[in-house]
């Protein structure tokens, strides 16, 4: 594994250079994560038996890391969005106490879509945490910046906008955001849709 | 206490507005009364932000101390004629980093999972606390973000006795006195366990243990056996989380105890707190 490492890593910085500033760390980290994991898996070596007990395995060590007092929620859920419990699982880091998104690109038209997407998929992790459909307002921006979303003197009139009005109990400055049946439902489209993607 | 990042977005709008007044003047002088009052108080508004950021380590010291400078500048300007063009060159450099090097990495630090885990707690139990219990609360988070997890049990614990012990307070020692002589005559476990201590005050109540009143509650409070159980299951972590052993609660256990103790206490035993 990683025997041409210096190599691959060489053509990620240089690909790395030649973004904008504000992106370069994430670049890095999703083009280093797909080397990793190419690294970590390639399937071509492994015959057809090898690779059905290997991924049993993988399962079985992926529903380990998930932590127990939500192992639960993570289960059910994936049976309910007809996903696999490895890829819902693998949006998460489970390193972190509690867990947090892996890198991921949220999908949206512009701004204000992206930004309405982002709160649905932060209520979906929090749903997932601690059982409530609700969006942290400060987790929502964080996230925001992360997708290059994040319009300071907008993000309450473009979570308010569009579909905004019918995802979302209410939307203040400063205070959670609570999702409606409506945006519950979206919100499990679309981490179906992410976690198929990923 | 950590200036919210939401304060900070409102006072770099303030400082946006301020450059865009003080863009118009040109390089006049600046004689308008409010636009110097404003820059002055920007000033001083900054100052105070600065010393509330310093000891959290969330904004890099050296920047700060660099825009403090600035600021205390700005703010002796304000003390003689000068210039529209003056005053922007000591703003310009802040507005052009405020944004990415104080905004961002306070957003960021306000999502950082032990933030979120806080947020969360909070929110669990937000709409069936009572003030009392509320400085429970406050405190269990607190050690959420300072990821002391069975502290953080602890005082969940606590803020749900304080709600069993004014209840009962409330309805009376002479009902908590009758329900447990209804517990203390049954013969089977759990309620042979009970201790027959009668109580006619608070400070008597606080001596009781919490497995008694827990006991009692079934005829107090008429929940049955099985929430009974889940509720000396909460008592048996909140034991473990307060007694040498290996237990090591994650932030999500505490969460999960949050979301059992509003399930199983909060919601189920309602407490009126009388207005004074």
């Amino acid at each position: 594994m990683y025997e041409n490492a210096e190599e691959v890593i060489a053509r990620i910085l240089t690909i790395v250079a030649k973004c904008p500033d504000n992106l370069k760390e994430k670049c890095f980290e999703v083009l280093l994560r797909g080397y990793v994991e190419t690294e970590i898996s390639i399937p071509a070596r492994r015959t057809a038996n090898e690779t059905s007990v290997l991924t049993e395995r993988e399962d079985t060590s992926i529903e380990a890391a998930i932590p127990e007092a939500v192992r639960q929620r993570f289960k059910s859920t994936a049976k309910r969005l007809s996903v696999s419990l490895p890829k819902l699982a693998g949006l998460f880091d489970f390193g972190n106490d509690p867990f947090t998104f892996h890198a991921l690109v949220v999908p949206g038209m512009n701004n204000a879509d992206k930004t309405r997407k982002v709160a649905l998929l932060v209520a979906a992790k929090t749903y997932l945490a601690t059982g409530n459909w609700i969006a942290d307002w400060q987790e929502v921006k964080a996230e925001c910046i992360n997708q290059n979303c994040y319009v300071s003197t907008n993000q309450s009139v473009n979570l308010q906008a569009g579909e905004g009005k019918v995802w979302f109990k209410s939307v203040e400055v400063g205070k959670n955001i609570e999702l409606s049946a409506e945006g519950q439902k979206e919100a499990q489209k679309l981490l179906t849709l992410i976690a198929q993607a990923e | 206490m950590l200036p919210s990042s939401d304060e900070l977005e409102a006072f770099h709008n303030r400082l946006k507005h301020t450059d865009s007044n003080l863009i118009k003047s040109g390089s006049k002088e600046v004689k308008r009364a409010e636009i110097i009052g404003e820059i002055y108080q920007l000033a001083r508004d900054w100052l105070r932000i600065a010393a509330a950021l310093r000891p959290s380590d969330v904004v890099d010291g050296e920047l700060l101390k660099n825009f403090d400078v600035q600021m205390i500048e700005l703010q002796r300007l304000t003390e003689s004629r000068t210039r529209a063009s003056a005053y922007r060159k000591m703003l310009t450099p802040l507005l052009s980093e405020f944004f990415e090097w104080v905004i961002t990495p306070l957003i960021r630090f306000e999502a950082s999972p032990a933030q979120v885990a806080r947020h969360d707690l909070l929110n669990i139990l937000a709409k069936v606390i009572t003030p009392t219990e509320a400085d429970y609360i406050d405190e269990a988070a607190q050690c959420l973000t300072l990821r002391c997890h069975r502290a953080a049990i602890i005082m969940l614990w606590s803020a749900a006795i304080a709600r069993l012990h004014n209840v009962i307070e409330q309805m009376s020692f002479a009902s908590y006195n009758s329900a447990l002589a209804a517990t203390v005559a049954k013969k089977v476990t759990p309620f042979k366990h009970v201790y027959n201590t009668p109580i006619s005050s608070l400070a008597e109540l606080q001596k009781i243990r919490d497995f008694d009143i827990l006991v009692v509650g079934m005829e107090l409070w008429k929940y049955d056996i099985q929430t009974f159980e889940e509720l000396e299951r909460l008592l048996g972590t909140r034991n473990n989380a307060s007694h040498p052993g290996m237990s090591k609660p994650n932030a999500l256990d505490v969460l999960q105890y949050a979301r059992k103790s509003s399930d199983f206490v909060f919601s189920k035993i309602h407490f009126t707190p009388t207005v004074q």
